[in-house]
């Protein structure tokens, strides 16, 4: 059995640089991707994504494992992005817009795409999907990229980004409801 | 949150899976093995083996000193000026045989965290008497836990206590210690200060979410 996040950074912060190396293997593909989507370019996703390992490796003699590590992960990251929007003069409250309606029922699943017709509107729909995400509130997005990239509940999204957990449930509601009304999925 | 086989979760799941660049890799793993390179052997033992040294040293001279001292009590009893001394009442004198009151004040000085010697004893011999006198010990600072867990009132009311500085050097400042530093930096325009100690601050407390309020003070100009 693997050993867990947290036993990674306890055994890295007694300087076990292997440790590192496996949690760092574990959760980079997850974190790039939500850097990226939440800046859009591929530039500063880099630069964005080395300071939040650095900010990770500068503060292991501090961890201490008090939640799950991929929520003190994406805390981290959170705090990085909030100060790249800040120090952008980018207002990031526009949260939690729309009806408090639940979300439609989940459409049940659609076959294998067979056809190359199927296929080509499988890869627009996906076009869709990526440009409604650039296109949701900062909040909602984020929410939704630490829900699906980080596999965060709404109670490590809420601890993860400040909030509480309703708020976070919320930003995760109406992000996922813009995000089907793009792909045509209602 | 949301059914694991919706329309939604199908299409995010075909999206690109982007992994970050082999070079970006090399640079975050090389920073974290030398961020736990074991030092050289030199600068592994250089401090443990300076520290043995400095006791030695000092635990030589107390022994010597004291030994000096010894020979000197020993031929006191042929000097008349010291009988005379001695002749005069003095109900708070030690017993001779104590060992302390063998010792020159100076000595004493540098026994005491050795010996664990009284920090107060009578002079016999009437020498500088106030040399003697028990200090004050320093204020301790508070326990860790009530600094941790102060509010940001009581860190404020105690940053405006005369003795903060002094506190303040004798112990590890709190985030918000270090926020209402460099928003003391700001105001007084050092910004590539406060610029550096925005950016130590991050590295320090990377978790920590600076609120809207305190983000104005200190943000970068």
């Amino acid at each position: 059995m693997e050993p867990a996040d947290e036993e990674l950074m306890l055994s890295y912060a007694r300087g076990e640089a292997r440790a590192f190396e496996a949690l760092y293997t574990r959760h980079k593909g997850a974190l790039y991707r939500f850097v990226l989507r939440s800046t859009k370019t591929a530039g500063e996703a880099e630069e964005l994504a080395q300071e939040i390992w650095m900010r990770v490796i500068g503060a292991r003699a501090s961890y201490e494992p008090r939640a799950k590590f991929t929520t003190w992960l994406f805390s981290i990251a959170h705090n990085r992005l909030v100060d790249h929007w800040r120090a952008k003069g980018l207002a990031l409250v526009s949260l939690d817009d729309g009806g408090e309606d639940d979300d439609p029922p989940a459409e049940p699943a659609a076959g294998p795409e067979a056809e190359p017709e199927r296929a080509l509107e499988a890869a627009q729909v996906a076009r869709r999907l990526a440009e409604a995400i650039a296109a949701l509130p900062f909040a909602q997005r984020e929410a939704f990229l630490l829900h699906r990239e980080g596999g965060l509940t709404a109670a490590e999204i809420a601890r993860a980004t400040g909030t509480n957990e309703e708020a976070a449930k919320s930003r995760v509601r109406y992000a996922m409801k813009k995000l089907r009304e793009a792909i045509g999925d209602e | 949150m949301s059914e694991p086989d919706d329309c939604l979760e199908r299409t995010y799941r075909s999206l690109a899976r982007e992994e970050p660049p082999a070079s970006l890799d090399a640079r975050v793993l090389a920073a974290a093995r030398r961020a736990v390179a074991r030092p050289s052997l030199a600068r592994r033992w250089g401090v443990p083996v300076s520290l043995a040294a400095l006791l030695v040293l000092a635990i030589g001279v107390t022994l010597e000193m004291q030994h000096e001292e010894r020979g000197v009590e020993s031929s006191t009893p042929e000097e008349p000026a010291a009988s005379a001394t001695r002749a005069a009442p003095e109900p708070q004198s030690a017993p001779l045989n104590a060992p302390a009151a063998h010792e020159a004040p100076a000595t004493r000085e540098l026994a005491k965290p050795f010996a664990g010697a009284p920090a107060a004893e009578p002079s016999r011999s009437n020498l500088a008497p106030q040399a003697t006198r028990v200090q004050p010990a320093p204020m301790a600072p508070p326990p860790a836990a009530e600094r941790r867990f102060a509010g940001p009132a009581a860190s404020m009311a105690k940053r405006s206590a005369a003795g903060a500085s002094a506190d303040a050097m004798t112990r590890s400042p709190s985030p918000v210690d270090e926020l209402e530093k460099i928003a003391k930096l700001r105001e007084s325009g050092r910004d590539a200060e406060a610029d550096r100690a925005l950016d130590e601050f991050r590295k320090r407390f990377p978790d920590y979410r600076i609120d809207e309020a305190t983000w104005e003070r200190v943000k970068p100009r």
